[in-house]
């Protein structure tokens, strides 16, 4: 078994998810060969051989390129990459290019059965690729990253420069409002909060907990919120020792931004919702009722 | 300009969600189904679009069962103006695969500078067709775009990165985007809007037999509890009264 792992890399840094692809390498037991496109300095360490391919860090036709290029030389059993916005941009057009099937946001495999979420999370899909080359993008923190060790062989290369999409530049989104990222303690309101106006019931309770305002992606999107209030993986990581999720049906990406938090309160009304895989409690209840209700109690 | 939109109806996500045993896919008895929410920003970029270039046509596509039409007639009231039902009872026997090579077959003597398509499906979520279909199509692709610009001779875009980072990527006619939340803000079709949708062309392509797919679907199932969450359930003061105390328990209030 073999595997060609390749990482990301954003603003010449090597994204750090390298070491799940090496952690899922090792649970597989297979022989590595890294690939790392862009112009960076930093270099993994693990045994195997790491092709580094000098140019733009953001060049699909090119890295495609490198990756057909070696494929072919190097034989593998998989092409794995993290399910970030890179993974997700580059695994289907290397599945045209290798004619490989290409499964997508793996959080589990036994033998050769790989697992992905749909709908949410709320079910599991057990999908097996045809025989041959696999192409795999990795559900970000579902494989516990390699403790890395060793040097690997390096063989330079260089990028084709090839007609495509190219990267202009990059931005941060304004840093206005608040850092939730230092919070201790965060009241955060989803979609089930129903319009702009009902979140003030949230704003309420976190004034009594002493908490910052939090959301999901939903709230930001139909603009009942700024998005400096945002949690989740496109949006702000947090760990405080509160995390009240109110109306939050849990999906990856929020969960991803909030599940190391040390108490997760969860209130929903649908009982199946995913945030109750990360929650330590769970009420069953309308906002409506139970935030005023809960706002009064600890006043 | 020519300016093609691929949507997919999903099964609302709120629902429950029932296995049959053996099954490889949910039971849609009594589920109700609505458009891909990603896919409601890219119809709604691609309006925009038409709406600024007044010489052009917007054609709206899915391939999905028979209930997917409404999907169609939905997209047709938000502003495109015709739309093209690759029928197929099995669809959600295919692969990412097999369903962008379908479309591909179907759109790729047709000439279209602009396709906009969501960058993932709620549903299986997998996040493949858009690009899958900018490579068999030979065009320019790009996806989780939260920013869009035409410019002259080609697009500007933002993709969406990790911790809130944009990249801004430039790519040349005729292309591919895959939207992400946040793109716009799509419109509600207005009662008007929905009567002139009746009499757009609607356009249904029966597609043949699957081939094989690339990817076998072996069985769905139900995630296994990994959270111990208790559930706190009963009238609303009992409710807050046990949250209160675990609140005190944990020394968050006084």
């Amino acid at each position: 078994m073999k595997a060609m792992l390749i990482g990301e890399v954003v603003g010449a840094k090597l994204n750090p998810s390298f070491a799940e692809l090496l952690g899922f390498a090792g649970r597989l037991g297979a022989e590595v060969v890294g690939l790392v496109m862009g112009d960076t300095s930093d270099r993994p360490s693990f045994a195997g051989k790491l092709v580094l391919a000098a140019g733009p860090e953001y060049a699909p036709q090119a890295h495609k390129a490198m990756v057909q290029e070696l494929v072919a030389a190097e034989k593998p059993d998989l092409v794995v990459l993290v399910h970030s916005a890179y993974g997700w941009d580059l695994a289907p057009r290397l599945a045209v290019a290798l004619s490989a099937p290409q499964i997508s946001e793996v959080k589990e495999v036994t033998d050769g059965v790989y697992q992905v979420g749909v709908c949410n999370g709320k079910l599991v899909r057990q999908l097996a690729p045809n025989p041959g080359l696999t192409i795999l993008t990795l559900q970000a923190g579902a494989f516990a990253p390699a403790q890395e060790s060793g040097s690997p062989t390096v063989e330079n290369k260089t990028l084709p420069s090839l007609p495509g999409p190219g990267l202009v530049g990059y931005k941060s989104k304004p840093k206005t409002g608040v850092d939730l990222s230092k919070a201790e303690r965060i009241v955060s309101v989803g979609r089930g909060i129903g319009k702009k106006e009902n979140i003030e019931l949230a704003r309420k309770l976190a004034a009594v907990l002493k908490a910052e305002l939090g959301s999901s992606r939903p709230v930001v999107d139909a603009g009942w919120i700024d998005p400096s209030h945002q949690v989740g993986s496109t949006g702000t990581t947090v760990a405080p020792k509160l995390y009240l999720a109110c109306g939050i049906s849990g999906a990856v990406q929020h969960l991803a931004g909030m599940k190391k938090s040390e108490l997760i309160i969860a209130v929903n009304k649908d009982k199946e919702a995913p945030i109750g895989e990360v929650a330590r409690y769970f009420v069953v209840a309308d906002l409506m009722e139970f935030l005023p209700a809960l706002t009064e109690a600890l006043q | 300009m020519k300016i093609l939109v691929c949507i997919k109806q999903v099964a609302d996500l709120e629902s429950r969600f029932v296995v049959p045993a053996g099954a490889t896919w949910f039971d849609e008895a009594d589920l109700s189904f609505r458009i891909n929410e990603y896919d409601e920003y890219a119809i709604e970029e691609a309006v925009r679009l038409k709406e600024s270039l007044p010489e052009s046509e917007l054609v709206v596509l899915t391939l999905g069962p028979p209930r997917a039409a409404e999907a169609l007639k939905k997209a047709l009231a938000m502003g495109a103006d015709r739309a093209i039902h690759l029928n197929d009872p099995k669809a959600q026997d295919r692969d990412s695969f097999s369903v962008a090579q379908a479309i591909a077959g179907a759109v790729k003597d047709q000439g279209f500078d602009l396709i906009f398509t969501g960058m993932q499906s709620q549903d299986r979520g997998s996040g493949q067709v858009g690009l899958l279909l900018s490579e068999l199509l030979g065009i320019n692709g790009v996806s989780c775009v939260v920013g869009f610009a035409k410019t002259e001779g080609g697009i500007q875009v933002e993709r969406e990165l990790d911790g809130g980072l944009r990249a801004e990527v430039a790519l040349g006619l005729p292309a591919l985007v895959t939207c992400q939340l946040g793109l716009n803000q799509p419109r509600y079709p207005t009662l008007p809007n929905i009567m002139k949708a009746k009499k757009k062309p609607l356009e249904t392509i029966e597609l043949g037999p699957q081939t094989a797919p690339r990817v076998k679907a072996q069985g769905l199932s139900l995630p296994p509890k990994r959270g111990a969450a208790e559930f706190i359930e009963g009238d609303n003061a009992t409710k807050v009264a046990k949250l209160v105390a675990i609140l005190k328990e944990k020394k968050l209030v006084g």
